[in-house]
């Protein structure tokens, strides 16, 4: 009986504790004290993704050299080279489209746009966030928008100085406000398993189609007007509801997203 | 086992979270086999210094999911106690993945953070326990033999 009830007060005073701490810490006057803490992590993140990116390639090595086997090696070889060269002609072909579809958003966006590479993600399926290396010290604050060339990402939620936790579209607890753009139907676009999901307002003899670009609408001040969220990809009307419901694909995704771009002159209300 | 070294087993688990997208919660599931294999304490100590590693590199509530680990722990222990085959790690596996969630969905929905459908929630739980309904069997087993080999030093 003892041995019973020993570890349940052990548990018990534990979860009391971790109570305590988690109200502390939504606490107002220990944000930046959260994010600080939290930034002392990014450096390990930042080295583990490194290390992925590099462990990556060797075992990609090891998957030649297991080809190299069975063929003649000579031809392997050069057979290899050249996947290899190509590999890299299309990864830099990648990033140069990516990095040209950035500066082309930046010059037609018109905001001040901050870039940052991804560190790290969110540690589970419940918050679908990324880590970014860029913090105080580069001009982020909590509720910027963070977008690709694409559309957008998410907004900035914690800052440490050289980096930043960005909750994404994805994440099932963020919600943003948006405008469908060929019907004009208006309603708001929440994350979670799967597509995005949009509870959208019904309007007499409106109705969004296959293909239709959903739009941030700027309503409540979160984001600046018109950034690309989705695309909709089926639409349930149903005449005696008082909200419709669209399901969306994200303009981005999540685990291709190696570098994003930071709305800095926007200040969200 | 070092404090040191399962605190590193630890981290190592969380950036593996943290950095491949497609990763399971290797740390939930660490800490459901660890409070199966080891009992109470030791479960206890796994999901603190485990759950604390993810509160840091997440963006929610610092200790959420310390107290989520914690709670999907105290279940293992209890259903270990209930259960002794190890063939029922797998039920401790879904039990905690499912609690685990729970408790995150709660805690936001508590702190007012954001609400959830209940068709995502339902549909993360379910994710949530099946993945490590998976991955706590086979870790039990290597615990298992881990503990045997070093007469159980840790």
């Amino acid at each position: 009986m003892r041995a019973q009830s020993r570890p349940t007060g052990l548990y018990a005073s534990a979860a009391i504790a971790l109570g305590a701490l988690i109200l502390v810490s939504q606490l107002p006057l220990f944000a930046g004290a959260r994010g600080q803490l939290r930034g002392t992590l990014a450096p390990l993140e930042a080295g583990s993704t490194a290390m992925e990116a590099a462990g990556g390639r060797v075992l990609s090595v090891f998957g030649d050299i297991a080809t190299l086997r069975s063929d003649d090696q000579r031809l392997s070889a050069e057979n290899a080279r050249l996947r290899s060269q190509v590999a890299e002609l299309q990864a830099a072909g990648a990033e140069n489209a990516q990095l040209r579809r950035d500066l082309q958003f930046e010059r037609s966006f018109g905001h001040r746009l901050v870039a940052a590479q991804v560190i790290g993600r969110g540690p589970d399926a419940f918050t679908r966030t990324l880590t970014i290396d860029r913090g105080a010290v580069d001009g982020l604050q909590p509720g910027m928008s963070v977008v690709t060339g694409a559309g957008l990402v998410g907004r900035v939620r914690e800052v440490a100085a050289h980096s930043a936790a960005v909750q994404t579209v994805a994440d099932p607890q963020l919600r943003v406000n948006a405008y469908l753009v060929a019907s004009g139907l208006e309603g708001t676009i929440s994350g979670g398993e799967g597509p995005l999901h949009m509870d959208v307002q019904p309007r007499a003899g409106a109705a969004a189609a296959p293909g239709e670009w959903a739009l941030t609408s700027g309503i409540g001040g979160g984001y600046p007007r018109g950034i690309p969220v989705g695309q909709v990809t089926r639409f349930d009307r149903r005449e005696a509801s008082t909200v419709q419901y669209a399901q969306l694909a994200w303009a981005n995704d999540l685990s291709q997203l190696d570098a994003v771009l930071v709305v800095v002159d926007f200040q969200p209300r | 086992m070092s404090v040191f070294a399962q605190a590193g087993l630890l981290l190592a688990a969380a950036l593996l979270q943290v950095t491949r997208p497609e990763a399971p919660n290797a740390v939930l599931a660490l800490v459901v086999a660890r409070a199966w294999v080891a009992g109470g304490s030791a479960g206890l100590l796994w999901a603190l210094a485990g759950g604390l590693w993810l509160d840091l590199m997440g963006i929610g509530p610092l200790g959420g999911h310390a107290l989520a680990l914690l709670v999907a722990a105290y279940l293992a222990v209890l259903l270990a106690r209930a259960l002794e085959h190890p063939a029922f790690s797998a039920l401790a596996g879904a039990a905690g993945g499912a609690v685990y969630g729970l408790v995150l969905l709660l805690l936001s929905d508590f702190l007012g953070l954001a609400q959830v459908s209940p068709r995502t929630g339902a549909l993360l739980l379910f994710e949530s326990a099946a993945t490590t309904a998976v991955l706590v069997p086979a870790l039990v087993l290597v615990m298992r033999r881990v503990r045997r080999r070093t007469a159980a030093a840790w």
